[in-house]
């Protein structure tokens, strides 16, 4: 079995990013606070693995999705209404993409729970730089990956 | 003929990607229709006559697996074609689905050309 | 006749016994497009995605970013009587030519550039040759609209 790692999760945004969003991103070197609100996207995972995987960016980058995805700008209206739920269905899908991975050829099903999302706090930041989280940049925004075996994210 | 379509997908954002990207292949938007989730989509299925359903498996409320159930139990529903659009990870579920009735399936990330072409490999086997 | 595009270029052609060609696609893309109604051919070779990077050179050399080439490879071809919804599309190019992260990623961002490009433009791929670690050569035949792509020794139609 694959090893559940943050970099696979890392790799699977990356695919998913550049797959379904035309959006190319590396792995970031600056890890300061981002400018404007956080969202904080988690999905947990249950069945021959357990665990859940956490994605941290700002809210701007689901607008950019949105944008890449629908053709509206931006900064558009319909960008802000949909940000949230096109990083929920990011993180749909790229949870989706690092369990593929993993489960490829074993026995027994995983289940994905659908997107939970809140507000992250600024005042996290320095804890989940300290965290072993990846850090990924792209379209200048940064955004850090968690995954966990076992345990679910609070 | 494929003229009216519904999506189904608990996420709006992908709901429009799909949209947009069967406008692309040709399907007008005024015959492309929406549900958030499979009880909505039944209800659409019983007011609208519609010839591909498009579906995600998982979403809260009725999923795309028991939504394929109800119609194919219903006479009028169950020879409409499902594809399931899913971001599921077990490959094995891929053969219970058609098992099940359902007539392709999709898996997300996709690109618009794969989409395109499961698209058309299905439409064209429905008439074939 | 043999044209070629060079690198940050664009040339399109009617003529039919034309064959449009470019050499040492690496990071870099290649785009053709082909009108089979019309007859017109295109191909552009660019080596960034996009002109905000430097908009004062992409008004200088347009054909060196994704966006702006590819509206100038449009320009040209509807000039020509070529029509948006009849083009074919073939790419090819993009790869990893460097062993440092930053100038590998450059292959990568010119691929998701110009599919996203060709996605806003409401249009589909037909073919595409993207990524690895070989350089690429493309040739654009205007008579017919097939493209042949040479890598490493080996020789793909499109």
């Amino acid at each position: 079995m694959l090893e559940l790692s943050n970099s696979l999760l890392e790799a699977s945004l990356s695919r998913a990013l550049e797959v379904m969003a035309f959006i190319s991103g590396m792995p970031a070197e600056q890890l300061a606070l981002p400018e404007g609100p956080l969202l904080a996207t988690q999905i947990q995972y249950s069945g021959a693995i357990s665990g859940g995987i956490q994605l941290v960016c700002p809210l701007r980058f689901g607008a950019i999705l949105v944008s890449n995805l629908l053709g509206c700008a931006e900064d558009s209206p319909e960008a802000a209404r949909r940000a949230c739920d096109a990083l929920g269905e990011l993180a749909n899908i790229t949870c989706g993409a690092m369990l593929r991975e993993i489960v490829a050829g074993e026995p027994g099903l995983v289940e994905m729970s659908t997107p939970t999302q809140k507000t992250f706090a600024p005042q996290g930041w320095p804890a989940l730089v300290d965290s072993g989280a990846c850090f990924f940049e792209a379209e200048g925004c940064l955004i850090a990956c968690l995954c966990s075996i076992g345990k679910q994210f609070a | 003929m494929i003229q009216n379509i519904l999506v189904v997908d608990d996420s709006e954002t992908t709901r429009a990607f799909v949209r947009r990207v069967l406008g692309m292949c040709g399907f007008e938007n005024d015959h492309i229709f929406e549900a958030g989730d499979g009880s909505a989509a039944l209800g659409i299925l019983s007011a609208q006559p519609i010839d591909l359903v498009l579906a995600d498996l998982h979403m809260p409320g009725m999923g795309g697996l028991e939504m394929t159930r109800h119609m194919l139990i219903q006479p009028r529903l169950r020879e409409i074609p499902v594809v399931i659009i899913s971001a599921d990870p077990n490959a094995v579920r891929m053969e219970d689905l058609r098992k099940q009735g359902v007539k392709g399936y999709i898996s997300k990330p996709f690109t618009p050309e794969a989409f395109r072409s499961t698209i058309t490999e299905i439409t064209g086997a429905i008439h074939a | 006749m043999t044209i070629t595009v060079n690198v940050s270029d664009v040339r399109t052609s009617k003529q039919l016994d034309d064959i449009i060609v470019t050499h040492s696609l690496g990071s870099c893309v290649g785009v053709c497009l082909y009108d089979p109604v019309a007859n017109v051919a295109g191909m552009l070779h660019y080596q960034l995605p996009s002109a905000s990077i430097d908009a004062s050179k992409a008004a200088e050399r347009p054909a060196m970013y994704a966006d702006t080439g590819m509206e100038l490879l449009m320009k040209e071809m509807f000039a020509q009587g070529a029509q948006k919804q009849r083009l074919k599309v073939i790419v090819a190019g993009g790869a990893s030519m460097m062993d440092d992260l930053a100038s590998s990623s450059i292959g990568r961002r010119n691929q998701a550039a110009i599919r996203k490009i060709i996605f806003q433009q409401g249009l589909f791929i037909h073919t595409q040759d993207l990524g690895g670690t070989m350089p690429r050569t493309v040739y654009l035949n205007v008579s017919t609209g097939e493209v042949t792509i040479k890598s490493g020794g080996t020789v793909k139609a499109a």
